[in-house]
């Protein structure tokens, strides 16, 4: 009598426990040991793994949005604004993930190679697409080796470099000059991909408290030039995508950050307590008081939407999506915010106090908002 | 049985160590009135705060600190400057087998550089101590010349707003809060 338990071989049991690692259902313990040892790849896989493979990703992706995306809240649907879960908010045939090949082949190679060595890391084979599924994989693994040797490494890798959703999870772990290449975030514009953004922004403002916390431990200039250089690149390419998509409520995470970032008599210079101003001159010093705050530079920028938003009529177009605006920036007193972030800001400037005008706008009359 | 003899050199650096540092930017004047006008009325205003008019650009140094105001563009820069004299002497001890000969003149020219690398590398570190002095100087005051930028284009901006209300026709009334910077003026056309 044949066993009722799919049968696979070591390296493919190793595998299947990688990616339930990678995806939160495996102790650290059991599966970055394979991430650090070679063992020799098999030229495919069984069936039997492939359906587990596949069984896993399929699972183990909708319990890791379920997990984020179970609270009921209001993001616009179709220029409307939409209440429930997230998938109450989004059809069922609109949220799922495309998996390609690619993700077997990456799920192989990280199997198969000692993946901290920077020089053997996974590439996308040239002329080759990856999926959203794909891609939501790779930023889920790099979340999973991020505070590992792994992922020292994996921060110089191609698909990690341009990864647009990983690189506005975790902007601050890459170092990118100030010219780098912008992020294209059109492969995420898409259902299933606005879904994830919309069930991350909890964990993006986390991520960004997060980001701007760890610049206190900063001791080198150069260091926080490309942290914020990063941060700008996804921050910059990210606010441009979803203003073009009409989609301005995709930001609220930076709302929520910039409750915990703007705290009351935070001087700027103390956010960057470690590092090494002696050998900087003025103008240097001032762009990394700048760099120490990057996240409040674009709440600065957020007053900008606010002030838009207030001059859309009922009969406008876009009317429920300044109303969804308003009522979130009322919610997270964005004017507050927006006023804290610009006198965090005046700070760092040098001698002329660039306030924006909606900022200014924002303290002079805020019995408008909403 | 041979003998060393012991080499002492001395060598002394004097230097006079500079360091400056600067920050630009641009005052924005309203065009109430034509730019020369404008330009006027803020030099007046910055000439009231001890600045001296030179040419086209408004200056003034005070503890090291020097900042200038060019009218037309309305570009300002601010710097501080510092000087210093940098006196070293060093000695250095070597030995030789020879008292005059080839490997003496070899020894002293070793600690010579020797000495001379310790004595470049010590006014290095003082000319960068100066350089951050500069900047320190500079940064701590940056905040109150901001300030005081800041009033003087108001100022300025006030007093163009009066002549011109007086241009348009007759004041009847005009209120000012120094406090807030507020200023309201009633005019009868």
């Amino acid at each position: 009598m044949p066993s009722p338990l799919p049968t696979v071989s070591r390296f493919e049991a190793d595998l299947l426990t990688l990616l339930q690692g990678l995806l939160g259902h495996a102790p650290r313990s059991q599966w970055l040991p394979i991430l650090t040892k070679a063992q020799p790849r098999p030229k495919c896989l069984s069936a039997a793994a492939v359906r587990l493979v596949a069984d896993t990703l399929a699972k183990g992706a909708t319990r890791l949005v379920a997990e984020a995306g179970w609270r009921s809240e209001r993001f616009l649907r179709g220029g409307e604004a939409a209440t429930g879960r997230l998938w109450e908010r989004t059809a069922p045939s609109e949220l799922g993930l495309a998996f390609s090949p690619l993700a077997l082949d990456f799920l192989m190679w990280a199997t198969s190679e000692t993946c901290a060595k920077p020089a053997a890391l996974w590439k996308v084979p040239r002329k080759r697409q990856l999926e959203i599924g794909d891609r939501w994989l790779l930023a889920a693994a790099y979340g999973a080796v991020r505070q590992s040797d792994i992922g020292v490494a994996w921060v110089q890798g191609e698909p990690w470099r341009n990864e647009p959703l990983c690189q506005l999870l975790y902007a601050a772990d890459f170092d990118h000059p100030a010219n780098a290449a912008p992020l294209d975030f059109s492969p995420w514009l898409v259902p299933a991909g606005i879904a994830i953004l919309e069930a991350s922004q909890r964990q993006l403002a986390e991520l960004w408290i997060e980001m701007e916390a760890a610049k206190e431990r900063v001791r080198e200039f150069e260091e926080l030039r490309a942290m914020a250089a990063s941060q700008r690149r996804a921050l910059d390419a990210y606010f441009a995508a979803i203003d073009k998509i009409e989609r301005r409520d995709l930001a609220r995470f930076l709302l929520a950050a910039a409750r915990t970032l703007t705290t009351p008599g935070a001087n700027v210079r103390r956010r960057v307590p470690e590092l090494r101003l002696e050998k900087l001159r003025l103008a240097d010093r001032q762009q990394a008081y700048r760099d120490a705050v990057v996240a409040l530079q674009y709440v600065v920028e957020l007053g900008r939407w606010q002030a838009a938003a207030r001059g859309i009529g009922y009969f406008d177009e876009g009317y429920a999506a300044a109303q969804l605006w308003k009522a979130d920036w009322e919610a997270y007193h964005g004017d507050a915010l927006s006023s804290a972030a610009a006198a965090a800001l005046a700070e760092t400037q040098g001698l002329v106090a660039e306030i924006p005008r909606t900022a200014e706008a924002a303290r002079a009359s805020p019995a408008e908002t909403g | 049985m041979s003998r060393s003899y012991r080499i002492r050199v001395r060598e002394s650096l004097r230097r006079v160590i500079r360091a400056s540092d600067h920050v630009s930017s641009q005052l924005e004047l309203l065009e109430i009135l034509p730019p020369e006008q404008m330009a006027e009325l803020l030099a007046q205003e910055l000439t009231g705060r001890g600045f001296e008019r030179k040419g086209n650009q408004v200056v003034r140094k005070d503890q090291g600190i020097s900042i200038a105001v060019d009218l037309g563009s309305g570009e300002v820069t601010v710097s501080a400057a510092a000087q210093g004299k940098v006196d070293l002497t060093s000695e250095k001890e070597g030995r030789a087998y020879d008292d005059a000969g080839p490997n003496s003149a070899q020894v002293k020219e070793q600690l010579r550089k020797a000495i001379q690398a310790s004595l470049a590398q010590e006014a290095d570190r003082q000319t960068a101590e100066l350089q951050k002095q500069a900047t320190d100087r500079l940064e701590a005051a940056l905040g109150d010349v901001r300030r005081e930028l800041d009033q003087a284009v108001n100022r300025a901006t006030a007093a163009a707003l009066k002549l011109k209300a007086s241009q348009m026709g007759q004041i009847k009334n005009l209120t000012e809060d120094a406090a807030t910077g507020s200023l309201t003026i009633v005019v009868e056309v």
